[in-house]
């Protein structure tokens, strides 16, 4: 496993395990690493400032969201900056070659496109997720109140019940309800999408 | 297929690989007969996925904002050493002016703090409600089709970051009973993407007459960041004070966090 000192990580095995438990340092680190050199990469490939953004946020959603669901996992020697930039510079490649960009012409010769297929799999996995955030904000705000801080912020029932001023055996059976109605608007979204 | 509670928990203990080896091998042939149980694991799966991809952006939201911020305050600091080093020390006559200089330069710095928190809560709680919450409050049913075509246009564009396009299809847009709302809070919030604070506090003062609520709410707490992002606190305070106040209003803490930056 890779032992190089990061700034304010001893080792990205370090810097890993923090990404994996969505610390805030780590976020910001990443974030203050990578996006200067990234956007100076996309600015000499045909984007925008506002297309390195957008790519950048879009590459390290895929790249934390494997992290946390286990598909990437860190390997011998890898370096953490070094594989989120290679997700970001994908997600531009994808981008490039979409039809959205094909009127831009001058694609460059030297980009290898052969990789993006992985990419354009887990790009695909955000019609599911903007679905999902399509059918939270249909919810009433109690129930997306109870979902967020159960399900993204990871508070315990008790708390919840706290907030709520209820038991936390209702709050268990309100999370059910809530949950079920979330479900119900994701099936509508996702069959009027069809996705 | 509408599930139990018990069904739900299931499928919950299941997914987070919380079962017993017997428990677990017994759901999964109950999966493996079950077409429509296959279903709706997969949809809670997405639902999780979702959720989390939530918790990621609002992370990642963060993040950039910290990212941002950092640089404003870079950008600020050298200006202040350079007016600090435009003063020489050496000569007698500038050393008794400099005393009135210091008073000056300390108002200057006081001035730049106070503006520089301002900037501060404004970029940590500014979220450009690029999201799905843009639709909420658009009167999508009582408009007809040309309209609802310009409001995608514009919505599309918002979502893009195009604020200048949406500034210029909504400001000529005739006035419509129905959208007039809705119109004035886009095209305000537009305004305060694009770094305009001024041109945006008129239109959300005005989306504030809507019928709807939920538009109401958002409204205010644009309007109460513009006046945060000018710096007038004594227009953003009672507004900010009356948001933290309403524990159902979705900028709550939001509200107060900016309000304990500023005050």
């Amino acid at each position: 496993m890779a032992t190089r000192p990061l700034p304010g990580y001893a080792t990205d095995l370090d810097f890993y395990d923090a990404l994996s438990r969505r610390d805030e340092r780590a976020y910001h680190n990443l974030y203050a690493t990578v996006f200067p050199s990234f956007q100076r990469w996309v600015l000499s490939n045909n984007g925008s400032e506002m297309d390195a953004e957008d790519a950048f946020q879009k590459g390290l959603m895929n790249f934390l969201l494997n992290i946390e669901i286990g598909k990437y996992q860190l390997q011998s020697g890898a370096r953490i900056t070094t594989v989120a930039f290679e997700y970001c510079k994908r997600v531009w490649l994808t981008e490039l070659k979409s039809a959205r960009f094909r009127y831009r012409g001058n694609m460059p010769d030297h980009l290898d496109l052969a990789d993006t297929v992985d990419v354009e799999k887990d790009l695909e996995r955000m019609d599911v997720v903007y679905a999902v955030q399509q059918s939270m904000h249909q919810l009433k705000e109690v129930c997306r109140n109870l979902l967020e801080w159960f399900y993204v912020d990871e508070l315990p029932l008790r708390e919840i019940a706290e907030r709520l001023d209820m038991k936390e055996e209702s709050v268990k059976s309100k999370r059910y309800q809530c949950a079920e109605k979330l479900k119900a608007y994701y099936r509508q979204t996702t069959n009027q999408k069809r996705i | 297929m509408r599930l139990t509670e018990d069904q739900y928990e299931l499928i919950e203990a299941y997914l987070k690989n919380e079962l017993s080896a017997t428990d677990r091998s017994t759901f999964e042939a109950d999966i493996q007969a079950d077409a429509q149980l296959r279903t709706e694991i997969e949809r809670q799966r997405n639902l999780r996925l979702g959720l989390r991809a939530i918790g990621i952006t609002h992370a990642l939201d963060q993040a950039r904002i910290q990212y941002k911020t950092s640089l404003l305050a870079a950008k600020s600091s050298p200006k202040r050493s350079t007016i600090f080093q435009s003063f020489p020390a050496w000569t007698y006559w500038a050393a008794a002016a400099s005393i009135a200089v210091v008073v000056g330069f300390g108002y200057l710095v006081y001035q730049g703090n106070a503006s520089w928190q301002a900037d501060l809560a404004y970029y940590e709680t500014f979220r450009s409600d690029a999201n799905a919450d843009l639709l909420k409050g658009f009167p999508a049913e009582n408009v007809s089709s040309e309209t609802k075509v310009t409001f995608l246009d514009a919505f599309k564009n918002y979502k893009a970051g195009n604020y200048d396009a949406v500034i210029e299809r909504l400001k000529n847009l005739p006035l419509d009973k129905q959208t007039v709302h809705y119109k004035d809070f886009l095209l305000g919030l537009s305004y305060l993407s694009n770094d305009q604070p001024v041109e945006a506090v008129p239109l959300l003062t005005k989306a504030q007459q809507t019928p709807s609520p939920e538009l109401r709410q958002k409204a205010v707490w644009f309007l109460a960041l513009a006046y945060v992002k000018m710096n007038e606190k004594e227009q953003a305070i009672p507004i900010l004070k009356q948001i933290s106040a309403d524990k159902m209003n979705p900028f709550q803490s939001l509200a107060q966090k900016v309000l304990r930056k500023i005050q």
